[in-house]
């Protein structure tokens, strides 16, 4: 993806150049973590099943911020 | 650059993402401090309350406490933002767009990194405002 910083309006063009002179991201990898396969199997199922969009959702009812 | 959703942070975290995404985030992933706040307070909140209370019970306490753990302790390789980086951009953002504080700090984050933003869910305030940006949404589900 490339947003072009000139085509975006004004003051928000300015305010992304000036951010990205202050960012460096290089690409990481992220190293395999050593995760207890119960945890994963676990939170797994928390996504697959809904239940953790669930929870999100009740989270993002109570904040409209985090809607 | 990749921006991922909280749904999609924990998928990373777990090793369980979809195969795009894995191809899509090879040169980094970046995450939100709204989305990192909102899985962590859905993750503590669903530890006593709601359907994944159930699924809390169904461990013993050691092991919720690693589930506490692998969300509340974001690898470094995970980038987030400096909200003095991030924070003039959202406020310039909003001048373009009105959105929420979790809308509008994804967007600002996708602007400075130039990335994309990968979602679980559709949010058409999210694609409001994301289109008003220039900035691309994909789905992952």
């Amino acid at each position: 993806m490339a947003t072009r910083i000139a085509d975006l309006p004004q003051p928000l063009a300015a305010a992304v150049a000036r951010a990205r002179s202050q960012v460096s991201v290089r690409p990481k990898t992220l190293p395999p973590r050593d995760i207890d396969p119960v945890i994963a199997a676990w939170a797994k199922d928390a996504i697959d099943s809904g239940a953790l969009a669930e929870a999100i959702a009740e989270v993002a009812a109570a904040d409209p911020d985090l809607a | 650059v990749i921006v991922v959703d909280d749904q999609l942070l924990l998928r990373i975290l777990i090793g369980q993402e979809p195969e795009q995404l894995r191809s899509a985030r090879a040169s980094g992933v970046a995450t939100t401090m709204c989305w990192f706040y909102r899985l962590s307070r859905a993750i503590a909140a669903g530890s006593t309350t709601g359907k994944l209370s159930g699924r809390f019970a169904a461990l013993n306490a050691p092991r919720q406490g690693e589930v506490t753990r692998l969300v509340n302790e974001l690898p470094g390789g995970i980038v987030t933002l400096d909200p003095r980086v991030v924070v003039p951009v959202m406020s310039a953002l909003s001048s373009v767009a009105s959105a929420n504080l979790l809308t509008t700090e994804a967007v600002a984050t996708a602007l400075v990194l130039d990335a994309d933003i990968a979602v679980s869910v559709r949010s058409a305030l999210l694609e409001r405002t994301s289109e008003a940006a220039d900035v691309r949404v994909v789905l992952f589900d």
